[in-house]
């Protein structure tokens, strides 16, 4: 890991069942949570909490991509992919996605995700925090429709909402 | 105003808040505020005031959301509204769903607002099982729609109430020149042959009967009827029927596919022909034999006996005796040869031998030429003759068949006719047709013989009045080269009173025959 050019790769998850026979797949979110809200702090402190936005941002992206290459189909149409999309979202808990809305002629839509792993039960602190979730939503698209799209969390449970609600819409070229 | 009374107004207001009141224009305390020196009292009011706006945007919000207006502003960082504006995002969700619904987009699922979610979960994978199976049944058709519009047979179906047809294959204008709209236009009787609509009427309630009657192998019957085509023609169809039938065993529809069969039948007629020529030619055989074992044997064992007899007599010099036999002897070996001229123009027939070959013919000459061959025996039995013939009619005709067909017809008429009997031959042109009869007052024939005449596997033999024996072959001689003219033979007679032959040999094709060879 001290390679400065590691390219993360769908493999380097590992064999879990193979390495974890006892514990298996599972943990805590509290375990996710910890090691995200850790690195935020580190981050923040290091780089400015603007830089760690953007870190954490494009880190989703990465992720969003790989998981829609490795876990998705990307040869269904639009609505079938949503909705494989959100089956495997709660398959793996990492929320319940909703739609509001879907616009496949000006390419607009509004995802909600409740139950969201990264935030869902936090302090409330009037203000957004799902940088790594509105990268993990633009990845989805740009490895769905090789487009890029910009994603915005409008609401947030750390916000003082119930649910996150993310804006999504084509990137202006 | 006293601190005191804007503490007493400030909790007036939040008592009025409390009550669900949201006027408070009346208490106009923005400018006690702004002159009053108390910071906390200052800040108290500002926070009263932003409880105030939350609580109002919250009344808003919660009131549109009651009349179910989902497109309105959701209040921003509002936490007392955060479980509605949970339900108003849950609601926009359901909005969504039900709209991919009504697209055929039954992938939908709802995790909240209970017994109406499994309700609805219920519905969904109702409407699911439904489409996939409409998918299922309309894959289905289809695949029996290129089936049915692609094979060469025709596909039907019948109303059996109605009498009309609900669907025909489009196959149906190979068959029979028709379009699906004309073919369905007409009714079962108007696309049958009135011959095969009596079939069809005689034989379907007779079957519908025994279907009823638990005779389940009358459901599907294989029938060949004939069908009117577009341009007329008739065709044979070979059609397979099914009893299509509701839940109640009761027949509504008649499932049928139909199969030209025209070039079946043709071969099957073809094949019958040729069995028909084969017994023909079986006969023929059997014909020979039994001339060659009867008829030549009789004779030429007569004329060994008789040479035998004739050498005996001629030692002792019994002239008397001798010119007997040696007229015996004359007349076995002239119906000898008789029979053998007869058998070998037959053989030449069968064997395709036998040129026909037509030229302009004197009529009267001709039949004058045979009834001069026949005079010794027309004189033995006193027989009256008599010719009426034009002398100047003509015919194009064979001469060598000709000559056959008068020889034969004479030699019979005067063989059948008993002594003092008379025979009499006409001849007239009837319009570019010759017609030839021969009449005797012989013994005549039975109506059974008379419908033997002619058939080579019934043919008559009998002998004539005075003995004169027969083998029947020279009226199938007859026969045959009157065909060859293309012309017709036929008899009328009365038994015990005489016989009238008559023959037709229509000139037009024989002219055109005879120009045809020049």
């Amino acid at each position: 890991m001290l390679n400065d050019d590691y390219n993360f790769q769908w493999k380097d998850i590992g064999d879990i069942m193979e390495g974890r026979p006892n514990l298996g797949n599972q943990t805590h979110v509290a375990a996710y949570r910890l090691m995200q809200y850790t690195m935020r702090s580190v981050l923040n402190k290091r780089l400015g909490g603007k830089m760690a936005e953007e870190l954490f941002f494009e880190a989703g992206k990465l992720a969003g991509e790989e998981f829609c290459k490795n876990i998705l189909d990307t040869a269904l149409d639009f609505y079938p992919f949503i909705a494989q999309l959100q089956q495997k979202l709660q398959e793996l808990n990492i929320g319940i996605l909703r739609i509001e809305e879907t616009n496949l002629e000006t390419m607009k839509f509004i995802f909600v995700l409740a139950e969201d792993l990264d935030c869902s039960g936090l302090p409330l602190t009037n203000e957004t925090v799902c940088d790594y979730d509105e990268g993990f939503i633009s990845g989805l698209f740009k490895a769905y429709t090789q487009k890029d799209f910009d994603v915005k969390e409008i609401d947030c449970w750390s916000s003082g909402e119930r649910v996150c609600r993310f804006k999504i819409s084509l990137k202006d070229e | 105003m006293s601190e005191r009374q804007i503490i007493q107004n400030i909790t007036q207001i939040i008592n009025e808040l409390s009550a669900g009141n949201f006027d408070f224009s009346t208490y106009n305390l923005e400018n006690e505020i702004a002159s009053c020196n108390s910071t906390e009292l200052k800040e108290l009011y500002q926070s009263v005031s932003h409880l105030i706006d939350k609580h109002r945007n919250a009344k808003d919000f919660i009131l549109n959301l009651s009349k179910g207006n989902l497109e309105i502003e959701v209040p921003k960082t509002n936490n007392l509204i955060s479980s509605f504006k949970e339900l108003h995002s849950n609601l926009r969700h359901l909005v969504w769903q039900t709209h991919r619904i009504a697209e055929g987009d039954y992938n939908q699922h709802i995790d909240f607002l209970g017994d109406f979610s499994n309700s609805y979960n219920k519905l969904i994978a109702g409407l699911k099982e439904k489409q996939i199976i409409e998918k299922e049944l309309e894959a289905s058709e289809t695949q029996y729609r290129i089936l049915a519009e692609n094979v060469s047979d025709v596909i039907w179906k019948l109303d059996l109430f109605s009498g009309r047809f609900t669907y025909i294959s489009p196959s149906i204008y190979a068959l029979r020149g028709y379009s699906v709209e004309e073919a369905m236009a007409q009714t079962m009787e108007e696309s049958l042959t009135p011959e095969s609509v009596r079939y069809i009427q005689e034989n379907l309630p007779k079957r519908i009967q025994a279907f009823y009657t638990g005779d389940e192998s009358a459901r599907a019957q294989i029938s060949e009827v004939q069908q009117p085509c577009k341009d007329g023609s008739i065709i044979w169809v070979e059609v397979v029927t099914t009893f299509i039938t509701n839940k109640d065993n009761k027949i509504v529809e008649i499932l049928g596919v139909s199969r030209n069969i025209e070039s079946r039948k043709k071969a099957a007629e073809q094949l019958q022909l040729y069995a028909m020529q084969l017994e023909e030619l079986n006969a023929t055989k059997d014909k020979f034999f039994s001339i060659i074992a009867h008829d030549l044997r009789n004779p030429f064992g007569a004329i060994h006996n008789l040479a035998e007899l004739l050498l005996e007599n001629i030692e002792i010099d019994n002239k008397q005796l001798v010119s007997k036999i040696a007229k015996l002897l004359y007349d076995s070996s002239k119906h000898t040869f008789e029979l053998l001229q007869n058998l070998l123009e037959w053989a030449k027939i069968q064997q395709g031998g036998l040129n026909f070959k037509p030229e302009l013919l004197d009529l009267s000459f001709i039949l004058n030429e045979e009834t001069e061959t026949l005079a010794p025996l027309i004189n033995q039995k006193e027989i009256s003759l008599e010719l009426s013939i034009p002398a100047d009619i003509q015919i194009t005709a064979d001469k060598y068949m000709l000559r056959s067909i008068f020889r034969n017809l004479l030699t019979n008429a005067v063989k059948f006719t008993p002594n003092n009997g008379s025979v009499t031959v006409k001849a007239l042109n009837d319009n570019n047709n010759i017609i030839i009869a021969v009449k005797d007052t012989g013994i005549g024939l039975s109506s059974d013989e008379q419908e033997r005449l002619f058939k080579i596997d019934r043919v008559i033999s009998k002998n004539g009045t005075n003995n004169e024996r027969g083998t029947g072959l020279g009226l199938m001689l007859c026969n045959e080269f009157v065909k060859k003219h293309n012309g017709e033979i036929s008899v009328e007679s009365t038994s015990g009173k005489g016989s009238t032959f008559r023959i037709v040999i229509p000139q037009e094709k024989n002219t055109h025959l005879l120009i045809s060879e020049k």
